[in-house]
């Protein structure tokens, strides 16, 4: 039982990580139609921004206020300077200048920083377990990323359901035309709306730091998980991002750790290691594909 | 012959074939190139895009009577002709013989034929008489004799021979798609037969052609050896160490291994095993090189070294030792100087029973290596494994696993995670608060230097075994960990001293075959002889050219306050792998 529950609360913390990159990713593609693949390089350069930060001042507060700035300045910029003039054009051309990104930012990272990976120490207070139950210590600070998460989610809710702006975001995902003709000044709102996924895919990266290490492609690592998210949640919308992502890192982690021990009782130990890991890493895959052939446009749909 | 005779200063690049060289002359990247007509005429007539300099025939072309012959331009000995011809069995009565001259050259001459396909692609139809045919062939011989006397190119190996012959093979069947006769003509088989008979006539051919395809090695050039391996990623430092080790072992010795002069090409695989084989296959083509090293990962040697033994190359490994390459498929040109994987994590085993462990919970990745690690392990430990957990490669996230263990509570953990995968596990293992708890006893691949480094003080008190440590007494090492601190500034992994090993190892085979690797035979014999002090002192080969050596168990404690591995006792004598009785070589 006293597992069950870490197991959990693993795979919890693995879907509020999950989500914040989601998040972002849906909002841009429900809104402005792109598919942003380098949304992983805004992840690596919150990550790589912290990490440096921290190990020159010590700072935490710091660490955690460059690292938002860097990756949602920098998500600013290409929304400016690139992705504005792909609005109108195919996903293919998208999706090649954005996999261009991802190159340009890898390189760009290898040459600041290096090949090696960074390693970001925990401040004392976050670094050790606490007994959530009596006999189940749990690392400190992954409460605090799940905690973080919940409170982003809820923050994002607020934001989008009850502000204007988050109206004008609610529009744009549905009536775009019809935005653009009240006059309202679309290109303006686009660009906050991808600063705020890199914001959130930044947050993600420097909460990530600690726990894995920060080193060049580690964007793509996760984005491919992250996009599995967007699609079972529905493209464009947050709620959908937000149950998709808890539903994907709660099954993965679930798998992770019970596939090999389920299927032991019917074969060989290590046969059944070997089948097992192998099963569970496609799990998310096949939870993907049966969503889709029951709900074909995702969970959520945004658009009705 | 333009350029040795002709005194022409031209350089020979290497493409794969036409279809690759005339875009590349269309683009300017190279400014001349010999072609068929069907290949460059179009962009010589129609746009206009290439110059013709001069045809290759008796006189001009019809469609390009712009252009002048070889002897206009005042090349009138050289002669490019290419040629088809058809063969029978030496044994072949003579009537059968002239009947299907008759046929065939009745053929070529009909107007369909010779007007639609041959003519307008720059072909000449002769349709000789079988003496005159001789004669034209012992003309042509005489003619490529003196173009491979020019070049200075010899027979290197057999696959010339195979390379033109099915050129040769290539060149029958286009023609026979395009010209009906061949099929009332003899069968395949007999044409086959004809051109292994001739195979000298073939392999003349070849030669050639040779001078084309090979860049020419000059005299005294240093000896280039390949290094793929890993630069990126959480396994970066890897390869890194590895790297540094060779050019640290060739600079020791004045550039040379062996006291032959060698050049280190150095490519990242950034783990990808795909990416691995297309580098072997650049360096292999396009570099020419024949020997390797380099490669950290099982799997990513998995798809690179066949990739050069099939083409007659060597592979010296530095790291990797995966068991499927150690027993049955072992391979004659194929060497590890570093371990066996299983050994590495046999000698884990064993250390566990030392320390009295009887429940362990073992994990590694799930790729080659950490099968041949969990193998390895169970195969000397005495005791009960509670858990065996595969986790993933790309792995960054290790909670699950660490909640498993927490609920197993073993004796102790053993885990074989290289590199970064390593490092990530140990600070996620003391943040979950399990170092106090539950010991770890691992194998060298989980804790050097540099995880030792980035965990810190999370790694004091934890039990390693390794194959060598930075503070073997022994002369050769002590010189190499000086010389590796000096240079770099760091303490050297075992994966730089596996290198440079390596190095040595391919310096002592080297000069007793010669200072070359062509005669692949005379390498082995030298190198199989282990002539090199080791930097781990013991050291030799067993019968499937993996090493027999000790093992010894560290322990990482405080050395003058820095957290050092310091090397315990040894656990294993003259150790071989499991997999030496089935390698048949």
């Amino acid at each position: 039982m006293a597992l069950l529950l870490e197991q959990l609360l693993n795979g919890v913390q693995l879907g509020v990580t999950l989500f914040l990159l989601a998040a972002g990713l849906t909002l841009v593609f429900g809104i402005m139609g792109v598919i942003n693949l380098a949304h992983g390089s805004l992840y690596m350069i919150g990550a790589f921004a912290a990490a440096w930060v921290a190990a020159q001042t010590g700072s935490v507060l710091l660490a955690l206020a460059s690292g938002l700035a860097a990756a949602a300045a920098i998500g600013m910029a290409i929304e400016y300077v690139m992705l504005r003039r792909l609005y109108a054009r195919d996903h293919l051309d998208q999706v090649l200048a954005t996999f261009g990104l991802i190159l340009f930012f890898n390189q760009g990272i290898t040459i600041l920083f290096g090949r090696q990976p960074l390693f970001v120490n925990l401040p004392e207070f976050l670094s050790g377990a606490v007994e959530i139950l009596p006999g189940v210590p749990y690392p400190v600070y992954r409460l605090v990323i799940i905690a973080a998460g919940l409170l982003v989610a809820l923050g994002l809710y607020v934001l989008i359901q009850r502000t204007r702006i988050g109206m004008l975001v609610r529009a744009g995902a549905t009536h775009r035309e019809m935005v653009r003709a009240l006059g309202v000044d679309i290109r303006l709102l686009y660009t906050l709306v991808f600063g705020l996924g890199a914001l959130l895919a930044g947050f993600a990266g420097v909460m990530a730091g600690p726990v894995y290490s920060v080193n060049v492609g580690m964007g793509e690592q996760i984005l491919i998980l992250t996009f599995v998210v967007v699609v079972i949640g529905s493209v464009g919308s947050i709620r959908g991002a937000m149950f998709g992502a808890l539903l994907v890192g709660i099954v993965d982690t679930l798998l992770r750790a019970y596939v090999p021990g389920l299927l032991r009782g019917v074969m060989d130990a290590s046969q059944a290691d070997m089948l097992g890991a192998g099963l569970a890493s496609m799990g998310v895959y096949l939870l993907m594909a049966l969503v889709l052939l029951l709900k074909p446009r995702g969970l959520f749909p945004a658009h009705a | 012959m333009l350029k040795a005779e002709h005194r022409l200063d031209i350089v020979h690049i290497t493409y794969r074939g036409l279809p690759q060289v005339i875009p590349a002359l269309l683009a300017n990247e190279v400014q001349m190139t010999l072609s068929g007509i069907a290949s460059a005429g179009q962009h010589i007539v129609s746009g206009g895009r290439l110059r013709g300099l001069a045809v290759g025939r008796p006189a001009r072309f019809p469609t390009l009577p712009e252009v002048p012959t070889l002897a206009e331009a005042g090349f009138g000995d050289m002669d490019p002709r290419t040629w088809f011809g058809l063969f029978a069995p030496a044994a072949t009565p003579p009537a059968i013989v002239s009947q299907i001259q008759r046929e065939v050259a009745a053929a070529l001459r009909a107007p369909a034929i010779a007007e639609r396909h041959l003519t307008p692609n720059g072909y000449t139809v002769h349709g000789s008489e079988p003496a005159a045919f001789a004669a034209f062939i012992r003309e042509d011989l005489a003619y490529k004799e003196r173009m491979i006397r020019l070049s200075g190119a010899r027979v290197e190996c057999d696959g010339a021979r195979i390379r033109s012959f099915k050129l040769q093979r290539s060149a029958l069947g286009s023609l026979r798609r395009e010209t009906p006769w061949q099929t009332r003509a003899k069968g395949e088989d007999t044409m086959t037969a004809t051109l292994t008979r001739r195979g000298v006539l073939a392999a003349g051919t070849a030669l050639a052609a040779a001078p084309l395809a090979a860049p020419a090695i000059a005299q005294g050039a240093p000896l280039k050896i390949g290094v793929i391996t890993t630069l990126s990623g959480p396994g970066g430092y890897l390869g890194a160490d590895a790297r540094d080790a060779l050019l640290l072992a060739a600079e020791m010795n004045d550039g040379r291994l062996g006291g032959v002069p060698v050049q280190f090409l150095v490519e990242d695989d950034a783990l990808r095993p795909a990416q691995g084989k297309q580098i072997a296959e650049r360096f292999l083509r396009n570099e020419r090189i024949r020997l390797f090293t380099g490669i950290i990962f099982s799997n990513v040697l998995g798809a690179a070294a066949p990739e050069v033994l099939d083409a007659g190359g060597v592979y010296v490994s530095c790291n990797a030792g995966p068991s499927n390459f150690a027993g049955r498929e072992c391979r004659r040109n194929y060497f590890v100087i570093s371990w066996q994987n299983d050994n590495l994590n046999e000698s884990a085993g064993a250390l566990a029973n030392i320390m009295g462990y009887r429940r362990v919970f073992i994990l590694a990745p799930n790729y080659q290596a950490g099968r041949d690690a969990l193998t390895g392990f169970k195969r000397l430990f005495q005791g009960t494994v509670t858990n065996e957990v595969y986790t993933r490669l790309d792995q960054t996230d290790y909670a699950a696993e660490m909640a498993q263990i927490r609920a197993a509570r073993p004796d102790a953990v053993y885990h074989f995670h290289p590199g970064g995968l390593g490092i990530a596990f140990i600070r996620q293992y003391a943040q979950a608060g399990l170092l106090g708890t539950i010991p770890q006893v691992l194998p060298a691949a989980s804790m050097d230097v540099r995880t030792l480094a980035a965990v810190g003080d999370a790694a004091e008190g934890v039990d390693v075994s390794s194959h060598w440590n930075s503070d073997f007494d022994n002369e050769q090492n002590r010189r190499f960990v000086a010389a590796f601190r000096q240079k770099y500034n760091r303490i050297p992994t075992y994966y730089a001293q596996q290198a440079y090993d390596t190095a040595l190892a391919i310096g002592a085979a080297l000069r007793g075959a010669g200072g070359t690797v062509d005669n692949t035979d005379a390498f082995r014999t030298a190198m199989l002889r282990a002539d090199f002090p080791s930097t781990r002192g013991n050291f030799r080969f067993g019968p499937n050219q993996h090493p027999i050596q000790d093992w010894f168990a560290l322990k990482v404690e405080r050395v003058g306050g820095q957290l050092a591995l310091v090397t315990k006792r040894k656990i294993l004598e003259n150790h071989a792998d499991a997999y030496a009785g089935q390698c048949r070589i």
